[in-house]
């Protein structure tokens, strides 16, 4: 199964003959955008109110459009981060720091512009390589049998657990909270309804949407009813949007390696454009010949988080399509949009699904020329956006909520259950626990349950099966990276903690 | 967070024995009667559950617990909740007045509860959202958002 370039030829085609697939592409990315300098609005968060969007609409319209949304959120968070000092996306924390700098001194356009070339290049060196790698990897995928596939999603869970948050317990019990509830509803090998108490609406579980609402959109909101504040506005020069030949030029390099860097981290599940972002501006400080002025405003330190950041789009699309396993939140929405449009994701998907998974690429690759277009012809529309008032769309987007719920299945049920799972996760996020391994529990816990029986089934209960290099090498090579990944994490963690528990401890003597 | 960590930690583990209880019912049904049967999963994840939530009271005794992100504003928390409120009055509502009929007024109210001022802003914006949601539902997306029973006893079936 690998690169066809005549089905990519196809698709292109599929695409550009089709325009309505190019509305549903722009209309993506515009909403991202928009979505992505809203504070308080993340990528996340806007694919999960824009997924009932998708229903009533042929599957490949909805996909293409989300990635538009991915593709324009990561961008859009920019143009916040570098008006008003306060990141529209976590993956825009690193651009501000030279993007706000560069605001306050009266080249915020240059800013954006820089930040628009930037992610155009950066994201679309990422699709090209997700492009080109995906298929040989779905290729290894299809190899897969029970015990891989129950490593595979533990491997996954793992990952996510390991840079969800500051501490890995809490990780850790978020993941199995979801997991124990991936249980409620029909039994699949066995055909029992667990957990259900006579409840109709429990049979098949907890619908997917209103839970991810709940938890990425709602729970936004409730946190935004409950700060209600925005940050302070400077004034700056925004009619010099378009970066000048020569600036681009200078960054050309740093671009480059960023876009290949974030490629590569994105892909990573659990890292996620933000460790991109950061990694990405670390590297480009590091090689510079004037790393002192990072900080102070220098285009070149917009040009490497933004490049590594849409790179990492996608990077994190790589073992979303091939193996099924999401590299952060938003690919873990993603995720669960291909399953309500009936696909099953992972290698199997890959094999049998090729008319949709090729025009995604080339999907992903026009996302990026229509994101450079839209980015810089409207950039002082988004602009003005960000000094919207968020009394008045924190109230949209509540309504957006609560409709997106019901859409799926025209269920009030679901309505109550996405106000009470998002108020669930307003509290989860005080206590610090974070909410995104629960998500990539509710789509990988049915897949490692299934398999995990299986495989225990067919060794006739032998727990060793999954760590017997002789049987499944693959399925070891994935225990141990997940085992070495906590580790890793945890030792960090400890440091962090002391680190913190020192600083307590100073502030009350 | 000593606290809250004891609380949560012990109201998990109360709620994972209940659940293993609950699958140790499941034991021997269904069409796999096996060791590996519907209770194994659930069970094997209460168990880590109960293990976690032990590790966690465990830290918050010893002063290891993490110290909050940040604190709740009580003036924002009571908004929130009045938030909330007016947002299930608004859905129970819908099933009654719909959904064109009864979104305008739900926008102006939370508007104005969240601190919304301009009354022009506010009703424009509360006009305008529902009949472009309405529009790209029904005709776009083909999804129809509920009319309510007035209208039915208004115009009819």
């Amino acid at each position: 199964m690998a690169f066809d370039f005549t089905i990519f030829s196809d698709a292109w085609l599929t695409i550009l003959s089709n325009p309505i697939l190019i509305v549903w592409i722009f209309v993506g990315v515009t909403s991202g955008i928009i979505m992505g300098c809203l504070p308080g609005l993340t990528a996340t968060t806007g694919c999960a109110l824009l997924i009932p969007f998708t229903f009533g609409r042929p599957p490949l319209e909805g996909l293409l459009m989300l990635m538009g949304v991915f593709v324009g959120g990561i961008y859009g968070g920019s143009i916040s981060g570098i008006l008003i000092r306060t990141p529209g996306t976590p993956s825009a924390a690193a651009t501000l720091l030279d993007g706000f700098p560069l605001a306050q001194k009266g080249l915020g356009g240059r800013a954006i512009g820089m930040s628009t070339v930037a992610s155009f290049v950066g994201g679309t060196v990422g699709a090209l390589i997700m492009t080109f790698m995906s298929p040989t990897i779905a290729e290894v995928g299809l190899k897969f049998g029970p015990a891989e596939f129950f490593a595979l999603a533990l491997f996954g869970m793992s990952m996510i657990i390991a840079v969800s948050g500051v501490s890995l317990l809490k990780g850790v019990i978020s993941a199995l909270v979801g997991l124990l509830v991936t249980t409620i509803g029909f039994d699949p090998l066995s055909g029992l309804p667990r957990f259900t108490f006579g409840q109709m609406y429990l049979l098949d579980g907890l619908s997917f949407i209103p839970v991810l609402i709940g938890l990425f959109g709602i729970a936004q909101v409730f946190r935004n009813i409950e700060k209600m504040g925005i940050g302070q506005r400077i004034k700056t020069d925004l009619t010099k949007i378009l970066p000048q030949f020569r600036e681009i030029w200078a960054v050309k390099v740093t671009m480059l390696k960023s876009a290949v860097m974030g490629t590569f981290i994105g892909s990573i599940p659990g890292t996620g454009c933000d460790i991109a972002a950061f990694a990405s501006y670390a590297e480009a400080k590091r090689s510079s010949k004037h790393p002192e002025k990072f900080g102070t405003g220098v285009l070149e330190g917009v040009a490497a988080p933004e490049a590594g950041n849409n790179a990492a789009v996608g990077g994190a699309m790589i073992p979303m399509l091939t193996l099924g396993i999401p590299g952060d939140a938003f690919t873990a929405v993603m995720l669960g949009a291909l399953t309500i449009h009936n696909f099953q994701p992972g290698p199997i998907f890959f094999r049998e699904n090729l008319d949709v998974v090729y025009p995604m690429f080339a999907g992903l690759i026009l996302a990026q020329a229509v994101l450079l277009f839209v980015g810089l012809l409207g950039a002082r529309f988004f602009a003005r956006l960000v000094s919207l008032d968020p009394r008045m769309f924190t109230a949209v987007i509540f309504l957006l909520c609560i409709i997106g719920s019901y859409a799926m299945q025209f269920s009030s049920t679901d309505v109550f259950v996405t106000l009470g799972v998002g108020l669930i996760a307003y509290f989860m996020d005080y206590l610090r626990f974070p909410v995104s391994p629960i998500l990539l529990a509710l789509i990988l816990g049915p897949l490692g349950e299934q398999n995990l029986r299986r495989a225990l089934q067919i060794s006739h209960g032998d727990f060793t099966t999954f760590i017997n290099p002789m049987e499944h090498p693959i399925s070891l090579a994935f225990i141990l990276i997940a085992i070495a990944a906590l580790a890793s994490m945890y030792f960090r963690l400890r440091k962090s903690r002391l680190e913190e528990l020192s600083r307590e401890i100073e502030s009350a003597e | 967070m000593k606290r809250s960590d004891i609380v949560v930690g012990i109201f998990l583990i109360f709620a994972c024995v209940l659940v293993y209880l609950e699958a140790g019912t499941y034991e021997d049904q269904g069409v796999q009667q096996t060791f590996f049967g519907p209770q194994f999963f659930p069970q094997i994840l209460t168990v880590l559950l109960i293990g976690c939530c032990g590790l966690l009271i465990f830290h918050a005794y010893r002063g290891k617990a993490l110290r909050k992100a940040e604190s709740i504003n009580p003036q924002g928390f009571v908004r929130l909740i009045v938030s909330i409120v007016i947002a299930i009055v608004y859905w129970v509502s819908v099933d009654f007045f719909g959904f064109a009929l009864a979104t305008p007024f739900f926008l102006f109210v939370l508007m104005t509860q969240l601190g919304a001022r301009g009354w022009k802003a506010r009703l424009g914006v509360s006009v305008i959202t529902p009949i472009f949601i309405w529009w790209i539902f029904n005709e776009i997306l083909v999804v129809s958002l509920p009319e309510g029973e007035l209208m039915y006893m208004i115009f009819g079936e």
